[in-house]
């Protein structure tokens, strides 16, 4: 670690509270006293935030900062992980979501995932997006679940280009219809919230702009979580930035401050580029 | 709110240069465009017609300044897409090198009156009357320089009251010379000239006072236009 890193470390050691605004009255989901560990390893500590209805938050700092970690927190993802042990109250309204007599299968309809990698299922276009909303037994009724695919793509702006070769196989498409197929998979189980982690990041310039647009558009129905690292980008899609760091939440804030007169000092260093 | 603004440090050096190099050339339009105000005073005070031709000849490169930061600052904006204190310098660069040029227009402005005067045998003895505003004037001017190059918002309020003065005695100019027209009609054309140059001193004064303004938005964020001098001193402290 050079001289400047090290100041760094100790201003996040010292650093007990989050500031800005990391509250909300009336959140979809609320974090208290998050600590998640790999084996021995903490990754996140003392996180404390509440996730805004129908908002757009984003989360942004260095690589092993703990974001994308947290991120897995909110629909348990992380349970996939031997190693991980995740403690303190995650809630989903006021659902616990760590409670043991939760489905975990039906909490992860309800808290939806898109990953960085598009990943369509091996399966037709209409399959990919059909097939959740069957097996969850949101329908089974063919002319439903016709309507409820057209609707999905449609709402992904997808529909346009896939609509005569629904039965051809997903992988087919490029990699940025295949991340609007995740999305419209994502959507057609009816979540409340979309995970997003780096959804842009393996995707062209105009494939991304594409996501981005649609993720403002899905924003006025659903909450939605984005990890990424382009800061252009969290200063683009969301009204609110969290900023992580050495598994700290420093700050959060409405986007435009973070982004024209962050708080922290740490903030400020990291997106003017100074740290990274 | 911020108390100091990081300068340098960025993981990339030649954003550090790029923003360095800006800084100067603020500082060396700065120092043209004092030196504009000194030669307009001087002929002010001494008819001296030298004088008036530097005037001219600092205004085209101050000009020229203008154009050249305003282009370095598209640059960053387009390459780096600058966030928080490095986006608030740009932001603040690009006003105060506007505010800066228009100085140098003012003390164009003045000299080229005094510049008629000679050239119309009118008296040149009114326009010593505007010395003094000038002085303080000029005063004001290297006070908002070194504000804007130490990045100092309690000075950046120390100079906003003092424009309040510098208005002040430009409202008596006006006095006197409502009283010198009143005396004699033959005296009005020369009392106009005089008129339109203390206005371009008073202008400098705002001009100057809009570049600490940009200070305060550059160092704290706040952006203070069009707040009484006792809400934004209130407000930073």
């Amino acid at each position: 670690m050079n001289t400047a890193q090290q100041s760094m470390a100790e201003i996040v050691k010292e650093t007990y509270q989050t500031v800005g605004l990391p509250l909300l009255d009336d959140p979809k989901m609320r974090v208290r006293n998050a600590n998640v560990f790999y084996a021995d390893k903490q990754a996140i500590f003392d996180v404390n935030l509440d996730i805004g209805k129908n908002q757009v938050i984003s989360m942004i700092g260095p690589s092993g900062c703990g974001k994308s970690t947290f991120l897995r927190c909110l629909n348990r993802m992380n349970d996939t992980i031997d190693i991980c042990r995740v403690e303190g109250d995650l809630l989903l309204e006021d659902q616990d979501m760590y409670d043991k007599k939760i489905d975990v299968v039906e909490l992860r309809a309800r808290v939806g995932m898109v990953f960085q990698k598009p990943n369509p299922f091996p399966k037709s276009i209409y399959e990919n997006v059909a097939y959740g909303a069957r097996i969850h037994g949101l329908t089974d009724n063919k002319v439903q679940l016709d309507e409820l695919v057209e609707t999905s793509l449609i709402r992904c702006g997808l529909w346009k280009e896939v609509k005569d070769r629904l039965n051809e196989p997903a992988t087919g498409l490029s990699g940025g219809q295949q991340q609007r197929l995740c999305i419209a998979r994502a959507i057609a189980v009816n979540p409340e919230v979309i995970l997003m982690d780096e959804p842009c990041s393996a995707l062209d310039p105009i494939a991304t702009a594409t996501v981005e647009e649609l993720i403002h558009e899905l924003s006025q129905n659903f909450t939605i979580c984005i990890v990424t690292h382009s800061m252009q980008q969290a200063a683009r899609v969301s009204q609110r930035t969290a900023y992580f760091h050495l598994g700290k939440l420093i700050e959060v804030n409405d986007t435009s401050q973070v982004f024209t007169n962050p708080e922290h000092q740490l903030t400020e260093a990291y997106i003017t580029g100074r740290i990274g | 709110m911020n108390e100091e603004v990081m300068v340098g440090g960025h993981i990339s050096r030649q954003f550090d240069l790029e923003l360095d190099e800006i800084r100067s050339r603020v500082l060396k339009m700065g120092g043209l465009v004092e030196a504009q105000l000194d030669k307009t005073l001087e002929a002010l005070r001494d008819g001296d017609s030298e004088a008036i031709t530097d005037v001219e000849k600092l205004d085209r490169k101050v000009n020229a300044l203008e154009m050249q930061i305003d282009e370095e600052c598209t640059q960053i904006l387009a390459k780096r897409q600058p966030a928080a204190g490095d986006l608030r310098m740009i932001i603040a660069t690009t006003k105060s090198v506007r505010d800066l040029e228009r100085i140098g227009d003012e003390a164009e402005r003045v000299a080229n009156m005094v510049q008629h005067a000679f050239d119309n045998d009118a008296s040149v003895k009114a326009f010593k009357g505007l010395l003094s505003l000038g002085e303080h004037v000029k005063e004001l001017l290297h006070e908002t320089l070194n504000t804007y190059a130490r990045m100092q918002t309690r000075s950046a309020v120390i100079n906003m009251r003092k424009d309040q003065a510098i208005d002040d005695e430009y409202a008596r100019v006006l006095v006197r010379l409502v009283n010198y027209m009143k005396k004699d009609p033959d005296n009005i054309s020369d009392a106009l000239d005089v008129m339109w140059a203390a206005r371009s001193l008073e202008r400098i004064g705002d001009h100057c006072i809009n570049i600490c303004e940009n200070v305060i938005y550059l160092v704290e964020g706040e952006d203070v236009r069009h707040k009484a001098i006792d809400k934004v001193s209130e407000q930073l402290s």
